[in-house]
């Protein structure tokens, strides 16, 4: 038997095509005009819990877990029946929701996090201003940390091994998407390059290229340094094209360490069956000379600089 | 043969409760003599007030039985003789005299069913003009009069009435608010004994000012005397053309229908009432939409409470600016005061707001029935508040009320001596909202019954303190997590129990 996971947006869609952005927990999120601020959050992924409320029923405002505060009213309205209004500023996690957040500083919330996760326990600001870096975890067994978490076996035994058939994914090239997209790293950037896009690695590696067989750019007018389209079945973005034959004719290659860029916006959602691990090295593209960037990326600029707002206050 | 003489006996419950109607029938026996059955001039303690008019001037007796009526014949009270129970000239007794009646200057005075009667003493002349002058100079005169909701939560009536006539909609409703279900309260019931043609012509005069063509009244189930007074009223009112279509030849149409509630707290909030109205549950709706806008039926929808439909009339009868002339700052106009619970002289007095309450009970109301200290004083029905001695010097205004964490509510003001347990009080408060919370949202269905266990083990002193922060934390929730005022606000009364008179939950 299977149990499908399906997203349980908590009030029904709103048939208007008419949109309105509100602010979510600081973060924009446009939605249809008609949508309840509950539908407005589930979609853009903040999780408002609910007992009384699912997307096959009008709402009903009965159970009370789903209280919100917005700017500007009193009191804490229930998000599955107060609908949004544009510019409306939503906050679903405060002190007053049952959410404390009385930090005075930083070390607090360190040691908030130590608490709850054990291989944190015994980490605070306090200690790395005193022994500087360590390596978690610090507790009674290695109060000043583990350098190498496993010497020797892991906690039972040698690690195991499981054999298993070969699933093929079933994201198939077409007319449409005749190439295939491989996604992987360099070695100078570690994944979105949280740690080392800031880091005078940028030096070997400044942005996300396209990396495209010289027969392939040809065929489709494409030169050293184009700005070119990628499109899948599932999003599209843009980026800059590298000619280099290190690519087989009908597989083109990029990197995902600019969130800016997207890469992960163009990859299908197959993921394998054990693990979930998703498959980001087989995606149905087409590529093409582009002028401006994706949708997807000014909405992504647009939303950084909010963000940097709120981190940075004018 | 001995001239006829005319003598009043109310109608209205109160008076009935205390025998009335026996009275009434004795009198009637009498041969020379004229029974007019009048509605209630409020002073309860003094039912059945019986009124005999001697040279054009009436002469109040009471409280009479059926038993005093022989002797008082005797005495001579036909042509105003003096006995036990004489009181004088009605008009002139002190309780009466001193105060400022508007919604409520005919109750007692006319026969309450006799359309004549009523014209004679200034009815129907707001229905007249403002038929004549239209609906936007009736919207602008209540909206100047600064009249707000006497249903208890003070919203400015003009606003509201201005809201529903923007709205373009088929039909057009006005609810008037009767489930009178507050503590200590009764000037609902006496102003539809007493003067019911009043909440007619303000009903009336609401539908023709913002569109309405129907109205419904929902009167609660234990009133059944105001049922049937009522009844003959709207009977009375559409034989004389004033009711119905075509009122009085215009254009304006506008007809009543009464409802029967069935006996639930709750239908006193407006969205409950309307889905009472409609047949179903009474459960709350959520807001928005409000009722203004989507209300009965889904229509736009007028609920106001009785006693504001019939401050109406006269507002448009006699302008604005007499009505705004009563009254302090943003509490505009009279309300209707009831005096109930351990107090000498329960019952109505209106009054244009700013006397104190203290006023109020030792002037008007003569201190408690018991004789004792007044401790406590609830205003604004199980909802509003216990107030302490140090409270009564404040006037009675809306927004003075709310800075001291009080309301004013519907006027019912209930005095306890110094012999309540004020513990006990609390435990009532969150006991009452369990037994009336319609159940839909959790923290007053669920809260409520916590609140009772959790009151019965601080009284017990299971950890006193910690249960005391666990009733404070409760309340946090029960205000900021319920969906409307009944679970809302009860715990006002607990956490002003607790706060003014911490000594009782702590014995």
């Amino acid at each position: 038997m299977n149990l499908t996971r399906e997203t349980d947006f908590g009030t029904p869609a709103s048939s208007l095509e008419e949109t309105v952005t509100i602010e979510i927990d600081g973060l924009p999120a446009t939605v249809k005009k008609g949508s309840t601020i509950m539908r407005a959050a589930r979609e853009s992924g903040v999780d408002v819990p609910k007992l009384c409320a699912t997307d096959n029923l009008e709402p009903f405002g009965s159970c009370r877990l789903c209280l919100v505060e917005i700017e500007g009213r009193k009191g804490y309205p229930a998000s599955c029946t107060t609908p949004v209004e544009e510019g409306m500023q939503v906050r679903t996690q405060t002190d007053a929701l049952g959410y404390p957040m009385n930090y005075t500083n930083e070390a607090e919330i360190m040691d908030e996090i130590a608490t709850l996760t054990p291989t944190f326990q015994g980490v605070s600001f306090d200690f790395l201003d005193r022994f500087g870096s360590v390596q978690w975890p610090c507790n009674e067994k290695a109060p000043m940390g583990t350098p190498i978490m496993h010497v020797n076996s892991f906690v039972r035994g040698k690690g195991m091994f499981v054999e298993t058939d070969y699933v093929p994914t079933e994201e198939r090239t077409n007319r449409r998407f005749p190439l295939l997209l491989t996604t992987g790293r360099t070695l100078t950037q570690y994944n979105v390059g949280a740690q080392t896009r800031r880091t005078a690695n940028v030096v070997w590696y400044k942005e996300d290229l396209l990396e495209i067989h010289p027969h392939d750019a040809e065929t489709r007018g494409i030169n050293e340094g184009d700005r070119v389209s990628l499109t899948s079945r599932k999003g599209d973005i843009t980026l800059s094209a590298k000619i280099t034959d290190r690519v087989q004719p009908g597989v083109i290659y990029t990197t995902f360490h600019d969130p800016e860029t997207g890469a992960n916006v163009v990859t299908t959602e197959y993921s394998d069956w054990a693990t979930d691990c998703p498959e980001y090295k087989v995606t149905a593209v087409q590529v093409a000379p582009a002028v401006h960037r994706s949708k997807w990326q000014d909405g992504f600029e647009q939303r950084a600089q909010q963000q940097g707002k709120v981190l940075d206050p004018v | 043969m001995s001239p006829r003489v005319t003598v009043y006996v109310p109608r209205e419950t109160a008076a009935v409760s205390m025998g009335a109607h026996e009275v009434a029938e004795k009198l009637a026996a009498l041969d020379n003599v004229d029974v007019v059955r009048n509605g209630s001039r409020g002073m309860s303690w003094l039912e059945p007030l019986v009124e005999v008019v001697v040279n054009d001037e009436r002469i109040a007796y009471g409280p009479v039985s059926a038993a005093d009526v022989d002797d008082l014949v005797a005495a001579g009270f036909l042509e105003g003789g003096d006995h036990d129970l004489k009181i004088g000239p009605v008009e002139e007794i002190p309780y009466l005299k001193n105060q400022e009646r508007w919604t409520f200057r005919r109750c007692g005075l006319i026969d309450p069913l006799s359309v004549e009667d009523y014209r004679e003493h200034g009815g129907f002349v707001g229905l007249e003009k403002a038929l004549g002058t239209g609906p936007e100079f009736v919207r602008e005169q209540v909206l100047a009069s600064g009249l707000r909701g006497r249903g208890g939560a003070g919203f400015p009536t003009g606003i509201k009435w201005q809201t529903v006539a923007d709205v373009a909609a088929p039909q057009k409703y006005i609810t008037c608010n009767a489930d009178e279900g507050d503590s200590g309260t009764f000037s609902d019931r006496i102003l539809m004994e007493s003067d019911p043609l009043t909440l007619i012509e303000g009903m009336a005069i609401a539908g023709m000012a913002v569109g309405a063509t129907k109205g419904y009244v929902y009167l609660r189930s234990e009133y059944p005397l105001t049922q049937r007074i009522f009844t003959k009223a709207l009977n009375a009112a559409r034989s004389a053309g004033w009711l119905g279509e075509y009122i009085q030849g215009t254009e304006y149409s506008f007809d009543i229908d009464l409802h029967i509630g069935g006996g639930s707290y709750i239908c006193g909030e407006e969205t409950a009432m309307l889905e009472s109205l409609e047949g179903k549950a009474g459960l709350i709706r959520y807001k928005p939409p409000l009722p203004a806008i989507e209300g009965l039926f889904g229509k736009p929808t007028v609920v106001n409470n009785v006693v504001t439909l019939g401050s109406v009339p006269d507002i448009i009868a006699l302008g604005a600016d007499v009505y705004a002339n009563y009254g302090v700052g943003r509490s505009k106009g009279t309300l209707a005061f009831q005096l109930a619970g351990n107090i000498k002289r329960g019952g109505l007095v209106e009054k244009a707001f700013g006397l104190t309450l203290r006023e109020l009970i030792e002037d008007f109301g003569a201190g408690t029935a018991s004789g004792r200290p007044i401790r406590a004083v609830q205003i604004g029905g199980p909802l509003g508040a216990y107030l302490a001695d140090e409270h009564l010097d404040t006037p009675l205004d809306y927004e003075e009320f709310a800075k001291i964490g009080g309301m004013i509510g519907h006027g019912g003001i209930v005095v306890f001596d110094d012999t309540v347990d004020m513990a006990a009080q609390a435990r009532f408060a969150m006991k009452f909202c369990a037994i009336e919370s319609c159940g839909k949202c959790t923290p007053c269905r669920i809260g409520s019954v916590r609140g009772v266990e959790v009151i019965d083990r601080i009284v017990a002193n299971e950890n006193r303190e910690d249960n005391l922060n666990l009733l404070n934390e409760l309340c946090d929730t029960m205000i900021d997590g319920s969906l409307c005022a009944m679970g809302g606000m009860t715990p006002f009364p607990v956490r002003s129990a607790v706060k003014y008179f911490p000594e009782d939950f702590n014995k």
